[in-house]
């Protein structure tokens, strides 16, 4: 695992520091017109994407072909990815919240709820995306499918956000005044759950997948 | 003789192509290659061994055990894909600690002796490597984490002769122990002539023979002959012919015998390049 891990930051780090600026320039620019909360789902977006790329370059690579011949369980490859994942997420959320507080310092258009709905966002997006994102990458076979799954992702992560959020509000009578912190911790529940049971389905992918 | 990898009746389908009832054996101490045309089915083979396509039924035995999934059995096996093997934005020094990570006996002295012997830079990237110094590395690799089982897809193809020769090198040296075994596929018979104790034959996802190399070399021979002299071949002598407007060119097993019994024609040897050529593009009786 630790060597899985290993080759991930040092293909991540390569593209890294472009992706960081690339996130900052657009967060600040965006962050004129909107709220600079902008750059937690922003960041946490972008640092996320790391994962599907180097999933794409293990293909392309034939590091896929490789290391299924390593000491290495299948369970390990699967779970490895969603570990690399998961850290790319918290490492851009993080860089995300303090750039977001940082331009506030200059800003001042954020209140205490607004990080609060900005985190949730951010976080529930990513792991809505990553569900949909990991097992389908071990389905895809080229890297221009990949792109567009994980972009569709973040539609679909949309959609399911905005659909709990209705049955929240809806069916279970939420009120989202009042309600406001248990609807955020409730959605970011919810997409961990489906980000957890997509572990499943990308293993019984991997366990069927040939790689030829 | 004991064997360190056994194939029983292995076959694979796929929409395009069957592997069917692929049989061989390859005894410790000893070099198999596998030889075919583009398509035979040796890189599905090698393939189906590692795990990596999932055969539809057979027996693959390795170190005694049909268990490739075990990782015990894994770490003693060392891998070289033809084409690219690792990230091309790494370098050898972060795959030595990568590698490092994954197998317990990763010899890092060993590594970067190979680095050094093979005039490897362990800084600079591997995109802006040669094919040959990318093969190099592989193969280095797959050496350094003390395998006793060798298996690699085409390790010589497009390379030129003074580094194939390097690679065969490193090969002979690692079968000095009896313990080891390799198992290589190609399609550069004269690289496999130079190694191999062993040949194995694939065509049409077919086994055509598995046999000694030495069997093959100085048992099979090659019948010149005119067209009235073929005629008077026997059809158990003959195992592939090639007809010409006025001669003909028979494969033959036992040349030893044709030379007592066909005492007009000439009777040459054969290279496994002859063999194959015959095989594949001679009538077979």
């Amino acid at each position: 695992m630790k060597g899985l891990l290993r080759k991930d930051i040092y293909l991540a780090k390569d593209t890294l520091a472009i992706m960081l600026l690339l996130g900052l320039i657009i967060g600040v620019s965006l962050s004129f017109f909107v709220p600079s909360g902008v750059f937690i789902p922003l960041m946490t977006a972008m640092l996320a994407s790391l994962t599907p790329t180097t999933m794409n370059l293990d293909h392309t690579s034939g590091w896929n072909r490789l290391q299924a011949t390593m000491p290495l369980t299948k369970k390990t490859i699967v779970m490895g990815k969603y570990i690399t994942f998961t850290a790319h997420i918290l490492f851009g959320y993080i860089i995300g919240f303090i750039l977001c507080f940082l331009m506030n310092l200059i800003r001042k258009n954020m209140t205490p709820d607004d990080y609060f709905t900005f985190s949730i966002i951010g976080l529930s997006f990513a792991f809505f995306s990553g569900c949909i994102t990991l097992p389908a990458n071990h389905i895809v076979k080229n890297e221009k499918m990949g792109i567009i799954i994980f972009i569709f992702s973040y539609f679909a992560s949309a959609v399911i956000l905005l659909g709990t959020g209705y049955l929240l509000l809806k069916v279970f009578l939420l009120n989202l005044q009042k309600d406001f912190y248990i609807i955020g911790w409730i959605l970011l529940a919810f997409s961990l759950c489906l980000f957890c049971l997509s572990i499943i389905v990308s293993f019984k992918t991997y366990e069927k997948k040939e790689l030829v | 003789m004991q064997a360190i990898m056994q194939i029983e009746n292995l076959s694979k389908h796929y929409d395009n192509f069957d592997l069917e009832d692929v049989s061989f054996s390859i005894p410790y101490g000893s070099i198999m290659g596998l030889i075919g045309a583009n398509g035979a089915g040796k890189s599905t083979i090698i393939k189906t061994i590692l795990g990596i396509a999932h055969k539809d039924s057979g027996y693959i035995q390795i170190f005694g055990r049909d268990d490739i999934e075990d990782n015990a059995i894994k770490e003693k096996i060392g891998v070289v894909f033809d084409g690219s093997n690792f990230h091309p934005a790494m370098t050898p020094k972060q795959i030595n600690k990568v590698l490092a990570d994954i197998y317990t006996n990763w010899q890092e002295d060993v590594f970067y002796t190979y680095l050094k012997k093979l005039s490897l830079p362990e800084k600079k990237k591997i995109e802006d490597f040669s094919r040959g110094m990318k093969m190099k590395l592989a193969i280095a690799s797959a050496l350094s984490h003390q395998p006793e089982l060798l298996i690699l897809d085409e390790p010589t193809g497009g390379l030129d002769p003074i580094v194939r020769d390097e690679i065969l090198d490193m090969f002979l040296d690692f079968i000095q122990d009896e313990r080891h075994a390799i198992l290589v596929s190609s399609h550069i018979l004269r690289d496999l002539e130079k190694v191999a104790d062993y040949i194995t034959f694939i065509h049409n996802g077919r086994l055509l023979f598995s046999k000694t190399k030495d069997e093959l070399i100085y048992d099979y021979g090659l019948i010149r002959c005119t067209k009235e002299q073929f005629s008077s071949i026997e059809r158990d002598d003959i195992i592939a012919c090639r007809r010409q407007e006025y001669s003909c060119d028979v494969l033959t097993a036992d040349k030893a015998a044709a030379q007592r019994k066909y005492t007009d024609c000439v009777i040459d040897n054969v290279t496994i390049d002859d063999i194959m050529l015959m095989y594949i593009k001679g009538e077979r009786q």
